[in-house]
């Protein structure tokens, strides 16, 4: 069977390679996209094979990791960042895996290095929910009989009365909701008691239900629990109701499946699709299901989906309708004839993986590949319509598979919680353990008597007779055995259960703050703070490692075109800065990036294209002078406008059917509807595209013509290139038509067919159609309006971009062909041979055109300096050589200007050059062992003896206030390290600018080529920094004495450490043992650069420091790139920009911008962790208190066990009395105000250093609670000895003392009062004395406890009961507020320090503004951000 | 078509014209002002409007205004001083209270019978007849300096732990509610039933009630002091908690199918002779039910009837004795049995602790108070210097 499979596989490659190959090079890197049952796939599908191999619910969450899993998504990453690793690397790693394999030991992590995505796909594994045991064990079955592929009828085939084979599948109504109506009261439960606090809780009120033990009424002892479990329950079903809303939204959604009866398409809700439908989608439409597409509007074949609903990413991808099916084409497309059953593979979560075949009558088999897969949620672009047969439905779709739940992750602070509360179970043990003996110790002096009754006091045990001599209940050991489990009754309020709610909520409302933050929002794009991750606030105020991506992150990641290189001349250009207004008129107004160099538009201009292209048709290639400058310029423009992935979205997208599934004609007179609806979905698709394609451009694209008369000719800058003294001068009059819109005139009268392709006029005469008067700018001519490119990287499209500013436009780009509009030649359209694809081992793409005129086959290269600059042709003259020196200062110029370089490079291949070199290519493909090797190898192969046309230098500008943030960061005490993958000189010039690295730091350089010089290195400069410390610590003995602790101790000199990928390779080899060395070498540095760096290494480094460091970690990022160093750390920060939204699905907070991390970490991480860490503290002091007020009762119950506070005081007490007031300063209290904390950012230390709560601080709450509890029992005993009192009197009065002392408590402990915190102990005191009035007074007897009826009157009438209050609960809470006072006063920590200077210069201000008799309060109004 | 005709008519014309100009403007001024009106009310509408946001902006951006307290020597001065001259004379003025109290104990334990023949404690006697045996003793008492107000009665009880966990649920508030008399209240148990009959009133509580019974009487003159045995429980329990059931208080109608509980030697409903005093409504009963907050309590058996001659003002000093109905056993637990008399004051009985306590903490505060004033004298420096700028000192910015 799979030998079968296998041969089909190779036919049908050999099948598309003959097709153009482009489908089987897109998804090269891949290696599981061809038809190749995952079975035989080899070692590329070996995580599939192991990961995925029991299928279903193996990867509930959704990770990211299998979007950035296939060799595309892992290019798209590539493509941004150049990162880069050193040549020959992969070669190595091979080897070694080879190794490993032979040996059997191929770890996970090991194994991934061969290939960058299963690379990836190991970082995530960290992340990966394992199925339940119980799971695993219900799906055992299932899962090996889904092992199987299963068969898939088209429904049309089936008859009406038959029964259609794929009933077996589920349909595609989709149940996102955890419960119905009558499952949620059991499953809600069920879920809720796997939470340990919830079991400890069920377990005590289970212990009240034992007779002997109970100490309450088994009612009341149920209320905490009640309480706890409703509040969740409320939580989860209110959660639940909306995911029940949207699934019905979902559900009810239509899109049109053909049918049999009538035969035509009719409309249909979502959730009555079938597996085996066909279904009609037109542009711009949602896919309902997971679809094979059959047919599509495209000649070829093609569609665009984006998948942004899916995983964010907003750009287009290219799908393939089925070849080798006798369908007929387009409009002869008849549903009917698409009879083939289908083979597919079971579903999967894997988003990018897909196999399945059509056998065919004559018993080939139709391979189907991801390619021609449409996943569910994702839209149609770019396409009149499509028409596919559903293959997974519902639940079975990869979207709905991949939907998982929320990741919760635990801060350090609830780890050392939960460490505590550990504590608090030994303590409660112990309690209860000494209790229990005292109360066996007591018993025992009763034992004679109590056998006789004789001790009133004392029950006998209940049977017939009231005093026959049971000896076994009164028996001191069992009594003290009984009484344990009753201590763990009463004493189970130590372990704060009502903690773990009321963080929850505070956190809830503290991220609530955080993102209603107006400093957050981003005037420009809009967005603001997005907080994904609701459980961590708290870890912000914590971060002592900042790891942050350069591109995007630090950088607008808006790629301005700013220098290149041609012919050994500089040509630099202005860029436009427009910081003012900005993008908020979305498209409308166009905008220049940068002025055109007029030098270069010169030199352009001059240029007599035909006399170049003017060669006899048959003319072979050698005939032709290869290197005239004027033939390298245009090349290099070509090789700008067409060596990309650039997509090409001109053309409106109309579909013939309507909405209901009619055929509407568009001739017709009638169909001015569906004009209108097609012109809508023109609007909406290609003239809005900052709505459709949000947060995707780098720059406002202009949408309206860029008006390429003379008149708007951009001013010529004399200063665009001063910089370069050997550009020659620019005095060159103007053409009176310039070169901006040659192809405006050259096309109007088309010229006569220049090949035997002649372009395709289909495209452009589509424009008309457009009423150009609903257009909100004037009539343009149609040729001006600039197509909509869309591209995976933002370099890319600044290269397009410039090449289209240039008059080389690329204006249509399919499967086969690119057709571009040369300057003074007109159309020309290249047919597409091959595309060998970005890379990050490569570092350069590539791209095979055969000339339209001239025949030849052209390779245009681009890719990074290095990549290209060694594969350059060797036996060239002299001219050459200086020429490629001359580009190299440019290009060195260029990076230490910050700029990103790219050099493009040009071969051109002879006949029999290519011939061979394809068939080779062609095996390459075709290798099902090693064919990412191979692919690779045969890459290079063609690669080389490349000519050099130029080198470009994108700028990636700084974003706002990114220096003073990473400034305020380091002051802060985080260290910041900047993981990038830009060239070193690049990403150190950036360093500089940003403020990372200061010019007065010592900068140690690692670029170790071997492992032993890298080792070597480090050792070198860790026994240099030894010697300078030891130094400084010899001339600091000699002078003043400074704890060698303090880092605020005599200025160390500075480091800055620079690694660059390749070093990184070996550090992070965990053979090498380097780590540690390399770890310990950046502690000695306040700021670490790895340029050149791999998202893997990224993460690697993140994680290593984390691990080996101890350290929290927050990686910053923007990109996909990013998305597995945001997964590792502790916190991962999305910035919303530009590049998609996976850096942000990934991360727990976005941002808009880099600056918004200062505020992020010094003002509401420090508010965050401060708040929650005194809260926590006060939480245990609060319950220990309470609990310990009762263990000093047992002394005077005989260890009986009774209380003297009634029980429902007991439970309620912490549940409703005391949680207010926490509550609120947990929320809203601040120990410093916003202004002192940013212009103090070292104020950061307290989190960082954890200072609020340390273990110490916990044991000394703890015997504050201790003592707070010996005052309020003993005092208040004392002062009802010799009385009346009874008992509950006497609770009462205990706990009224209690209330008031926690209350005073939290008021030394709340930092800043605000109405709130006032309201909030004025509510808690009033839910006191309301509870109790209710309580006391309306329940005679009730609840099955001893009556309270009038305690609460009759204590609060007692002058006694005042008295014992007022003075126990200020004598409880005094040595707090004494110790608080003196800290303040002689010793006051540096928050205080900085509150006391605020608030004196505030004061001073005060003086100031009043004795120069200014309105005081204009000076204080002024000081309000708020009025304006 | 005269010209001063013509002029006239046009004249005339002109007027109305410029009447309805008028009129016009006027209507207009009217709008105008309206709109002014309407105007100012938006104006203010929109001011609430935005004060009510404001509150809310400023809730959201965490920027309510805040008063920021430090705990410094300075700010935490007033408020020992403050504490500290509140207490010390709260202290001295609770002091003098206690001290106004007048208290008399009397440790009866260890009587001895007073029937002939009989030498020895009633206890003994007690329980070698394993407490069916009724034994009187009688313990004579000096009061030497008179007492000046109501004088109250107690019977204190030492190491009787009335508030062991299983002896304070040991009770049925809903059968001494009166309202369910026919099945205790598991928490009874052992004291809930007996063979089908119901302890009446169920519980260990009730069980053990103090059945003592005390009698003072005037040595001098042999003459018994009278008692008054009611309002000596809460009037709260009185009124409220306890309530007999339905019926005429015997074995027949409100206590059917009960029975005494095994320790009690009466029926509840022969407790005493006052009908308003009897059954669950016993007060004796009643302040025997609420338990004792510490195992040394005592309770109030009765006020001394102050009606009596001789002891309008209160007590008066002499010689007396207390006659004891011997009953309720306290050696098995190494219990002690006392009688009290005692006066209250507001605070209740004597109790020098609060006075005290409170003087003591008033003067730790006081103490407290000009330690830190001290620190602030010497270390506050800093902060005052920072303060002490004035408009001649150089500005430095």
């Amino acid at each position: 069977m799979s030998e079968a499979h296998g041969g089909v596989g190779t036919r049908s490659h050999a099948r598309s390679a003959s097709h153009g190959g482009i489908m089987l090079t897109r998804d090269a890197g891949g290696g599981h996209g061809g038809p190749v049952p995952a079975a035989a796939a080899g070692p590329a599908t070996a995580a599939t094979a192991s990961g995925g191999g029991p299928g279903r619910g193996h990867q509930r969450t959704f990770s990211h990791g299998y979007l950035v899993e296939g060799g595309r998504g892992h290019r798209r990453m590539a493509s941004k960042t150049d990162f880069i690793l050193p040549a020959g690397y992969e070669q190595r790693e091979r080897e070694r895996e080879r190794e490993r394999a032979e040996s059997g030991t191929g770890s996970g992590l090991k194994k991934g290095h061969t290939r960058q995505a299963s690379h990836t796909d190991s970082v995530y594994t960290i992340r990966q929910n394992k199925p339940s045991l119980l799971r695993r064990l219900m799906f055992w079955k299932k899962g090996s009989e889904e092992g199987r592929t299963r068969l898939v009828h088209p429904n049309h085939e089936v008859a009406a009365g038959d029964i259609n084979p794929n009933e077996a599948f589920p349909d595609n109504s989709i149940c996102t909701t955890k419960y119905t109506v009558l499952s949620f009261l059991p499953k809600n439960l069920f879920e809720q008691f796997h939470r340990f606090a919830n079991l400890y809780f069920l377990f005590i009120v289970l212990l009240n239900f034992v007779p002997a033990v109970n100490a309450f009424g088994k009612e009341v002892a149920m209320l905490p629990l009640i309480f706890v479990l409703g509040i969740t329950a409320i939580k989860d079903a209110f959660e639940d109701y909306r995911r029940y809303k949207s699934d019905l939204r979902v559900n009810n959604a239509t899109c049109r499946v053909y049918t049999r009866d009538q035969n035509r398409y009719v409309k249909r809700l979502w959730s009555d699709v079938r597996v085996g439908d066909v279904i009609h989608l037109s542009c711009n439409e949602v896919i309902p299901a997971d679809m094979v597409v059959l047919n599509s509007s495209d000649e070829h074949g093609l569609c665009f989906i984006e998948s942004s609903n899916l995983d964010g990413e907003s750009n287009l991808k290219q799908r393939q309708s089925v070849k080798g099916l006798n369908l007929g084409l387009q409009e002869e497309f008849q549903v009917t004839q698409f009879s083939y059953m289908m083979e597919v593979g079971p579903p999967t979560t894997k988003m990018y993986h897909f196999t399945g075949t059509i056998p065919l009558a004559t018993g080939e088999r139709v391979p189907l590949s991801k390619d021609n897969l449409l996943l569910r949620d994702c839209t149609l672009r770019n396409t009149d319509y499509i028409e596919g047969v559903v293959v997974y439905a519902g639940r079975e779709t990869k979207a709905m598979l991949n939907n998982g739940g929320t990741r919760y992750k635990r801060s350090r602070l609830e780890r050392r919680m939960n460490l505590e509360v550990i504590w608090c179970v030994v303590i409660l043990f112990f309690m209860c353990l000494i209790s229990a003996t005292g109360s066996g110790l007591w018993q025992s002096q009763f034992e004679v008597n109590i056998s006789q009754g004789l001790v009133p006091f004392l029950l006998p045990q209940a049977s017939g007779t009231p005093l026959p001599p049971p000896r076994q209940l009164n028996s001191p050991v069992w009594v003290g055995f009984i009484s344990f489990w009753t201590f763990i009754i009463i004493y189970q309020v130590i372990i704060p259960i009502s903690l773990y709610v009321t963080i929850e909520v505070i956190k809830l409302m503290q991220v609530y703050h955080i993102h209603q933050d107006k400093d957050f929002k981003d005037k420009k794009s809009g967005k603001t703070i997005e907080c994904r991750a609701l459980n961590i606030p708290e870890e912000l105020g914590q971060i002592e490692y900042v790891f942050t991506d350069k591109t995007g992150t630090l950088t607008e990641n808006q790629m301005v075109f700013q220098c290149c290189s041609i012919n050994d001349v500089d040509y630099s250009h202005t860029p436009i800065i427009n910081t003012s207004s900005s993008s908020s008129s979305q498209g409308s107004n166009q905008q220049e990036t940068f002025a055109l160099n007029a030098q270069l538009q010169e030199e352009l201009s001059a240029i007599e294209l035909p006399l170049i292209y003017a060669q006899p048709r048959h003319h072979q290639p050698p005939a032709v002078p290869q290197n005239s400058p004027q033939e390298r310029m245009i090349d290099f423009f070509l090789t700008l406008a067409a060596c990309n992935t650039v997509v090409v979205a001109k053309h409106p997208h109309h579909d013939q059917m309507n909405a209901s599934g009619m055929i509407v004609p568009s001739n017709s007179a009638n169909s001015s509807e569906v004009d209108n609806a097609s012109f809508t979905s023109i609007i909406s698709n290609s003239w809005a595209p900052a709505k459709v394609l949000k947060g995707m451009w780098p720059f406002p694209r202009p949408l309206s013509p860029i008006a390429p008369s003379p008149r708007s000719t951009p001013p010529r800058t004399p200063e665009s290139s001063p910089r370069y003294p050997e550009s020659p001068s620019i005095n060159i009059h103007m053409n009176p038509i310039p070169v901006q819109n040659p192809s405006h005139h050259s096309l109007d009268p088309m010229p006569e067919p220049l090949s035997n392709s002649p372009p395709r006029p289909t495209l452009l005469n589509i424009q008309p159609e457009l009423s150009f008067q609903q257009l909100p700018s004037v009539t343009p001519p149609p040729l001006d309006i600039k197509p909509i490119y869309e591209a995976e990287s933002p370099d890319e499209l600044a290269l397009v971009d410039a090449a289209y500013k240039y008059g080389f436009r690329l204006l249509r780009r399919s499967l086969h062909n690119i057709l571009v509009s040369i300057p003074g030649l007109g159309l020309c359209e290249y047919e597409v041979l091959h595309v060998l694809p970005f890379d990050s081992n490569r570092k350069r793409m590539s791209i095979i055109v055969r000339h339209p005129h001239t025949y030849q086959k052209i390779l245009y290269c681009k890719g990074a300096d290095s990549a290209i600059l060694d594969n350059l042709s060797r036996d060239v003259d002299e001219q050459t050589k200086l020429r490629v020196f001359r580009t190299q200062q440019h290009l060195n110029t260029y990076s230490k200007l910050g700029l990103r370089v790219l050099c493009m490079a040009k071969r051109v291949l002879s006949d029999s050059e290519y011939e061979s070199w394809a068939a080779g290519h062609s095996v390459a493909e075709n290798s099902l062992g090693g064919r990412e090797r191979k692919l690779h190898d045969s890459y290079c192969r063609i690669e080389k003896n490349l000519n050099l046309l130029g080198a470009t230098g994108i700028e990636d500008r700084l974003q706002d206030g990114v220096p003073e943030t990473i400034q305020a960061l380091r002051k802060a005490g985080i260290v910041v390290w900047v993981l990038t993958g830009d060239k070193q000189e690049t990403a150190i010039n950036i360093a500089y600018s940003c403020a990372l690295f200061q010019p007065t730091m010592e900068i140690l350089k690692l670029n170790a080529r071997t492992k032993d010089q890298a080792e070597r290195t480090i050792n070198f400069f860790l026994q240099q920094i030894q010697q300078q410390e030891e130094l400084r610590e010899l001339s600091q003995s000699n002078g003043e004495c400074v704890p060698p602790g303090t880092q605020s101790s005599a200025p160390a000199k500075q480091r800055g450490l620079v690694v660059d990928g390749r070093t990184l390779l070996y550090i992070l080899d965990r053979r090498a043992n380097l780590k540690k060395k390399f770890l310990s070498l950046a502690k000695q540095c306040s700021a670490v650069l790895c340029c050149r760096a791999t998202p893997l290494q990224k993460a690697l480094i993140v994680r290593s420091a984390k691990d080996s460091l101890k350290v929290l970690t927050l990686a910053v990022g923007d990109g996909a790139n990013d998305v597995s160093m945001i997964q590792t750390a502790d916190v991962g920060v999305g910035i919303s920009g530009l590049e998609g939204r996976q850096a942000v699905m990934a991360s727990d907070y976005a941002i808009a911008r880099f600056r918004h991390l200062e505020k992020l970490l010094l003002v509401h991480g420090h508010w965050c962790y401060n708040r929650l860490a005194r809260i926590i503290l006060y939480f245990f002091y609060k319950n220990a208190s309470f609990v310990l007020i009762l263990l000093w009762y047992q002394l005077y119950n005989g260890f009986s066990g009774s209380s003297m506070i009634d029980q429902m005081y007991l439970m309620v007490f912490n549940l409703f009395f005391t949680s207010i007031p926490p509550i609120v300063v947990g929320i809203y209290d601040q120990d410093a105000p916003e202004e002192v904390l940013l212009a103090e950012p070292y104020l950061y230390s307290q989190g960082r250093t954890s200072s609020v709560y340390q273990p110490s601080t916990f044991w000394f709450n703890i015997l504050d609670a201790l003592y707070q509890s010996v005052i309020l029992f003993f005092v208040t005993a004392l002062c009802y000895q010799e009385s009346t009192a009874g008992m509950y009197e006497f609770g009462m009065t205990v706990t009224h003392a209690c209330l008031l002392a926690q209350s005073l408590h939290i008021a030394i402990e709340t930092k800043a009062w605000t109405i709130l915190h006032i309201g909030g102990l004025v509510a808690s005191l009033l839910l006191f004395y309301i509870f109790g009035a209710l309580y006391t007074a309306t329940c005679p007897a009730c609840l099955g406890s001893p009556s309270q009826y009038g305690e609460l009157g009759h204590a609060l009438a007692s002058p006694v009961h005042w008295l014992a209050v007022i003075l126990t609960s200020i004598l409880a809470v005094l040595p707090r507020f004494v110790v608080r006072a003196l800290q303040c006063s002689l010793n006051p920590d540096e928050v205080t320090q900085a509150l006391l200077q605020h608030h004196s210069s505030r004061l001073m201000d005060f003086i100031v503004s009043w004795s120069a008799s200014t309105s005081t309060s204009s000076t204080y109004r002024c000081r309000d951000p708020d009025t304006t | 078509m005269s010209g001063p005709d013509g002029d006239g008519v046009s004249n005339t014309l002109h007027m109305r014209m410029l009447e309805r100009k008028v009129l016009i403007l006027d209507t207009q001024i009217q709008e105008l002002k309206y709109q002014i009106v309407r105007n100012e009310k938006k104006a203010a509408d929109e001011k609430r409007r935005k004060l009510e946001s404001k509150f809310n902006q400023k809730f959201k951006q965490q920027r309510l205004p805040a008063w920021q307290p430090i705990l410094t020597a300075d700010t935490v001065l007033p408020a020992f001083f403050l504490i500290g001259l509140l207490f010390v004379p709260l202290g001295a003025a609770l002091l003098f209270f206690s001290h106004s109290v007048q208290e008399m104990e009397l440790d009866y334990t260890d009587c001895k019978s007073v029937e002939a023949g009989v030498s020895m404690p009633c206890s003994e006697v007690i329980r070698k007849s394993n407490f069916t045996a009724e034994c009187t003793c009688q313990v004579n008492f000096t009061i030497t300096e008179p007492f000046k107000k109501t004088v109250y009665l107690y019977y204190g009880l030492d190491n009787f732990y009335q508030n062991h966990r299983r002896y304070v649920k040991s009770r049925d508030d809903n059968q001494l509610l009166g309202k369910d008399i026919t099945s205790p209240s598991n928490d009874c148990n052992p004291f809930g039933m007996s063979d089908g009959k119901i302890y009446a009133p169920c519980g260990a509580i009730a069980n053990s009630m103090f059945n003592d019974s005390l009698t003072l009487y005037d040595a001098g003159k042999d003459e018994k002091l009278k008692l008054i045995k009611t309002d000596i429980a809460w009037p709260s329990d009185r009124k409220i908690k306890f309530n007999n059931p339905p019926g005429k208080l015997n074995d027949s109608e409100a206590f059917k199918n009960t029975i005494k509980p095994p320790y009690w030697t009466k029926n509840v409903w022969e407790l005493s002779d006052d009908p308003s005093n009897n059954g669950y409504k016993n007060e004796d009963l009643i302040v025997w039910m609420r338990s004792a907050a510490f195992p040394t309590f005592r309770k109030l058996y009765g006020k001394i009837d102050h009606s009596m001659i001789g002891f309008k003002f209160g007590f008066p000093k002499g010689r007396y004795y207390l006659e004891v109905q011997y009953r309720y056993p306290v050696d098995s637990f190494g219990g002690r049995k006392r009688m009290i008399l005692s006066t209250t004051s507001f605070l209740g009985g004597k109790n020098n602790f609060l006075g005290i306590a409170y003087i003591t903490v008033g003067c730790i505060c006081l103490l407290l108070g000009i330690i830190f004033l001290i620190i602030h004298i010497k270390f506050g420096k800093r902060a005052v210097d920072q303060l002490n700028i004035n408009q001649n000192t150089p500005y430095s910015d």
